[in-house]
């Protein structure tokens, strides 16, 4: 306990020691994330606006959602059609988690959304809208949770078999009762065919009667599994994310507000169960400078590309390291580019959710004239760390 | 959930011919589908213990049997909530299930009797 009480006194000492230079630990690494991955994010629409479309009502219902006053146009679509009830494009469950069938768990894992919106500035209201297009592929299926969940339901050796062996038993023995029912029904009417109003009466007793209890503790379990799959901080998995936003003065031209593409590549191998390797490639120009929009527009153009090893070790993960480097250089001061060209990272859990997390490295300076030295501590109050998180492209 | 009955005869039998009966289920939808369909004291489980979807046949004699099929669609939230499924007998699709869990039900189930009359194969 005492090494603690010193440990959380270095680390404040250290995380004020840093402010004082106003840095943020999430700004020391570079974001291997996929960037953008939806149409509402590149526009600041919220979430809770955005419908997933499933089904023609759902479309419905959206479009209108975005004729209501109230709303002020502002809306966002999010469509996954192999995931969706839209014949012929929905992909069918079984063929999913085929492992002959790699290019349809592609169609599958594909979703694309469109979004608008009003953005307030200097006074006049501007339209904005963006479309994106996210593919998010597994590269090892069993890290997929719609294969895990699916899995869990049915395969007999899968992570629920106990619960599914319940089910099934549960199945044979209300058939055979439903079975001796109408066996009996039919003698008591003389042997005569049943008519369907009394077949329907004995199956719709037979449902009541019997209890969905069996299939409630196999969905809670399946829901466990993909819980834990989801969890899964080193899962193989590839995202690719390809968008574009405008925006629209009253009676102006249309702008551009970026053009995104971004290919992020996180790998982990069954030989080294402990580690990540990330790759990403991220591309954003015709980025329109805000401020710039009433004068003459000037737009920016930020290339990224960045590697990152990660080593999680210990009871329970306690310790996170990583190494990363970055293209980013001097000459361009923008945001991404004030992000470390070479890091070290370092995360260790002190006791249940207090984390001390360490960063090092060299970076650009943040007017982007020159590199410099940096280091950073911090201590997080939080049952996760940030670098288990980081890791995985988000 | 309702299993829907169809191309089925007066008293909701089915007549084909023996010996060997063809079974099979198919899913087209993008939720989990468990069924087991009891042809008297057989039973029948769909889909197969690697989660491969069940086509077979089934050798029975001539006679009528009284047949239970129970269907179940769960869904955990990684899939979709669409469930579209059909069992055909002898290439007869005599039962189906067909809609979408709506938000906040994760499971659902039916049950569906019906007749089995196997005639002497020609």
């Amino acid at each position: 306990m005492k090494n603690l009480a010193i440990l959380l006194a270095v680390g404040l000492l250290g995380n004020a020691a840093c402010a004082a230079d106003d840095p943020k630990l999430n700004d020391f690494l570079i974001d291997l994330s996929a960037g953008h991955v939806a149409a509402f994010q590149m526009i600041g629409l919220d979430k809770s606006a955005v419908t997933d479309l499933q089904t023609p009502k759902d479309l419905v219902a959206a479009l209108q959602a975005a004729g209501d006053s109230d709303s002020k146009g502002a809306f966002g679509l999010a469509y996954s059609p192999g995931r969706s009830a839209f014949v012929p494009v929905s992909v069918a469950i079984s063929d999913y988690v085929d492992p002959s069938k790699p290019l349809t768990r592609l169609w599958g894992s594909a979703t694309f959304s469109y979004a608008q919106n009003k953005k307030s500035l200097g006074g006049v209201d501007y339209s904005q809208n963006a479309v994106a297009a996210h593919v998010a592929y597994y590269l090892n299926s069993k890290d997929d949770p719609v294969v895990a969940g699916f899995n869990a339901v049915v395969l007999k050796d899968g992570p629920c078999k106990a619960a599914l062996l319940d089910v099934r038993t549960g199945f044979k023995k209300d058939n055979r009762t439903l079975v001796q029912r109408i066996k009996d029904k039919k003698k008591e009417v003389g042997g005569r065919d049943l008519t369907p109003e009394e077949r329907d009466r004995i199956d719709e007793e037979m449902l009541a009667s019997t209890s969905n209890s069996s299939v409630e503790k196999l969905q809670v379990c399946a829901q466990n599994y993909v819980n834990a799959v989801k969890e899964k901080w080193n899962a193989s998995h590839v995202d690719v994310v390809l968008g574009q936003g405008w925006i629209k003065s009253p009676g102006g031209g249309r702008l551009s507000l970026g053009r995104h593409a971004a290919l992020a590549l996180s790998v982990g191998l069954d030989e080294m169960p402990n580690s990540l390797f990330n790759l990403t490639v991220r591309r954003v120009d015709k980025e329109l400078e805000l401020d710039t929009i009433t004068a003459t527009p000037a737009y920016k153009r930020t290339s990224t590309a960045g590697a990152r090893y990660t080593y999680g070790y210990g009871d329970g993960r306690r310790s996170y390291l990583l190494a990363e480097v970055s293209n980013v250089k001097t000459g361009s001061p923008t945001i991404a580019n004030a992000a470390f060209k070479r890091a070290l990272g370092f995360d260790y859990k002190l006791a249940e959710g207090v984390w001390l997390e360490l960063r090092a490295g060299r970076a650009v300076t943040t007017d982007g004239t020159k590199t410099e030295s940096k280091a950073l501590f911090n201590l997080k109050f939080s049952p996760e760390t940030t670098l288990a998180k980081d890791a995985q492209a988000k | 959930m309702k299993i829907n009955a169809k191309n089925l005869g007066s008293g909701r039998t089915l007549v084909v011919e023996g010996k060997g009966v063809p079974i099979a289920f198919v899913d087209r939808g993008q939720t989990a589908v468990l069924a087991t369909l009891t042809i008297e004291d057989t039973d029948i489980d769909h889909p197969n213990a690697d989660g491969t979807p069940v086509k077979t046949t089934k050798r029975l004699d001539a006679g009528t049997y009284e047949c239970a099929l129970t269907m179940a669609v769960v869904r955990t939230d990684a899939g979709g909530a669409g469930y579209d499924s059909d069992l055909s007998i002898a290439g007869i699709p005599i039962a189906s299930i067909r809609g979408s869990l709506p938000d906040g039900k994760k499971i659902d189930r039916g049950v569906l009797s019906f007749t089995l009359e196997v005639t002497e194969a020609l």
